[in-house]
């Protein structure tokens, strides 16, 4: 009873979809748009809920005369010219009653949203080329943002958005860059979405905001970073370069991390040679002592964590056991990853009392695969003595036995 | 003095020998042949302790099998176990009291106390477990 009932919720909004006339009518246009505009909403989620052409469009869809199913007196509406697609989609999506119908928990602010982002901001100015709502999430072939084939789904966000914005010809009249798809591409968030498939990793609309979209600016910038990078954040705001980077207006993270070529950090970044510290402080400078001291520790901790899981690896491929020295390990890996984080309050004794606790952590974890390579070592000299012994025993024994032979 | 014979030296090899098989042989091939203690199996459940160990507001981080586990006891006097590794990079997580959360001092990620990641880096929730109080005793148990 229960599948029959879904199979009929699943059928009803198909078969009513089917019978409107306006589907039938285009579908058998001789416009390729028009029937492709039929296609493309069959799998529209509007659709899916039971929503036909006349429920954003109006008109009759009862009616086989072309007059009469689009008569703007019963309320036909046509196609929105795009300076009106946003108050289009909102007469639904910025209605809490009616939406509630649907989906309780969507929101309903996307349309106030738009009007402050740039995009809502440039078209209310009369530019007609901004993205509206059907630029980002199609016209006819709407999903929701969950559904892995959306055009807003978070992995083919950076597509969708880079479709405007990493066409040059496109962004030439508003004079800003299109290298940002390229960049997010080769960036650690980038790399962490799209090819290691990690839906947590952030896209576009995690820094810029989806329907407000705006660029960040100096002052939130350290609160979008800061949304995951908690500590990170939070070590700067009380390290002595928060004051004089507000002052003189930099961006807190994108400073030295840049802002969409983010790449993962390493102790390069606070080279004396050729580290970020350089774009302001002089390579003689006790800045960039402080700079060398963190280095090292940094890379004191990293070469003893790397050099705990050669040996542990080691051990373990000659089969012994390292439970305990793979926990000791663990300990120098949490003590590296906050030694990192630590960074961020630019005070080398903070970041040396932690990496020295995984220093010590390391060491005792590659002491620990090392005694047991050694035990290992010791079993086998064991093994050869003991068949040394079972040989020359053996020896032994025959010539005994041909000792006995021949006095008998 | 009788002379040192061949026959002297068999035998004295033999005994010495025999000896020395004791001593070197059965040892060593035992220890190489026994395969080194295997990694503890992962139980059902674990007792971790009387509920007068732990004192509200505070937390322990005990081995489930081979893994880390967190078993709290909220500012409430409620019990929670949860999967002590972050979701994040691996680091072991920590009870907080004042924020009655629980989060990673790594990258500053919070879960509450369902397990749930709440802020911060970690991309999926931490395992919860049952925690049994019965008897004086709480137990930990793996949920179906
Ligand atoms: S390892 Fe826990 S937040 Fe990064």
């Amino acid at each position: 009873m229960k599948r029959l009932l879904m199979a009929l919720l699943i059928a009803w909004p198909a078969a009513a979809f089917a019978q409107s006339q306006c589907v039938k009518c285009h579908a058998a246009s001789d416009d390729a748009k028009q029937k492709a505009i039929v296609k493309s909403f069959a799998s529209d989620i509007h659709r899916e809920k039971g929503l036909s052409c006349h429920s954003c469009h109006g008109g009759d869809p009862a009616k086989s005369d072309m007059g009469e199913a689009m008569n703007p007196e019963a309320g036909f509406t046509g196609v929105p010219s795009r300076a009106d697609i946003p108050k289009f989609c909102g007469k639904c999506h910025s209605q809490p009653s009616f939406m509630k119908k649907y989906n309780p928990s969507l929101p309903v602010d996307q349309e106030l949203k738009y009007s402050t982002s740039v995009h809502g901001q440039k078209r209310k100015a009369g530019d007609d080329k901004v993205a509206v709502c059907s630029d980002c999430h199609t016209a006819h072939a709407i999903r929701p943002a969950k559904d892995p084939v959306s055009s807003v789904y978070a992995k083919n966000i950076p597509q969708t958005c880079g479709r405007c914005h990493a066409d040059a010809k496109l962004m030439a009249p508003y004079k800003i860059p299109t290298d940002q798809l390229a960049k997010y591409t080769r960036s650690v968030h980038g790399k962490a979405l799209l090819e290691k498939g990690d839906s947590a990793a952030p896209v576009c609309n995690t820094c810029h905001g989806n329907h407000g979209a705006v660029p960040p600016g100096v002052a939130d910038i350290s609160q979008v970073c800061g949304m995951c990078h908690v500590n990170n954040a939070e070590f700067f705001k009380s390290s002595p370069m928060a004051e004089p980077w507000a002052k003189r207006k930099f961006h807190l993270c994108a400073t030295c991390h840049t802002a969409h070529d983010i790449q993962h950090p390493t102790t390069q970044l606070l080279s004396s040679e050729n580290g970020v510290c350089l774009k302001c402080h002089r390579p003689e400078s006790k800045q960039l002592q402080v700079a060398t001291g963190i280095k090292s520790e940094l890379e004191l901790v990293e070469s003893s964590y790397a050099g705990a899981e050669k040996a542990i690896l080691a051990a373990e491929e000659k089969g012994m056991d390292m439970a305990e020295a793979r926990d000791l390990w663990g300990a120098a890996r949490m003590s590296m990853y906050q030694a990192r984080t630590t960074v961020h309050t630019f005070r080398a004794q903070d970041v040396a009392k932690i990496a020295d606790q995984g220093i010590a952590s390391a060491r005792k974890a590659a002491q620990a695969a090392l005694d047991a390579v050694t035990d290992f070592r010791n079993r086998r000299v064991g093994l050869g003595v003991a068949t040394l012994f079972i040989s020359l025993l053996v020896l032994a024994l025959y010539l005994k036995m041909r000792d006995i032979e021949s006095g008998s | 003095m009788r002379d040192f014979t061949r026959k002297d030296f068999l035998n004295l090899f033999l005994g010495g020998g025999a000896l020395g098989l004791v001593a070197s042989t059965v040892y060593p091939v035992l220890r190489y042949l026994l395969p080194p203690e295997q990694v503890e199996a992962e139980p059902d459940a674990l007792k971790v302790g009387a509920v007068k160990d732990f004192a509200v507001g505070t937390s322990k981080i005990v081995k489930f099998g081979p893994k880390p586990i967190i078993v709290i006891r909220d500012v409430k006097g409620n019990f929670h176990a949860l999967t002590a590794t972050c979701t994040h990079l691996d680091c072991i997580v920590q009870y907080s009291k004042d924020a009655d959360l629980v989060w990673c001092a790594c990258h500053g990620g919070k879960y509450d106390l369902s397990g749930k990641n709440i802020s911060g880096p970690p991309p999926r929730p931490l395992t919860q477990l049952d925690v049994r109080v019965a008897g004086g005793d709480v137990t930990v148990v793996k949920t179906a």
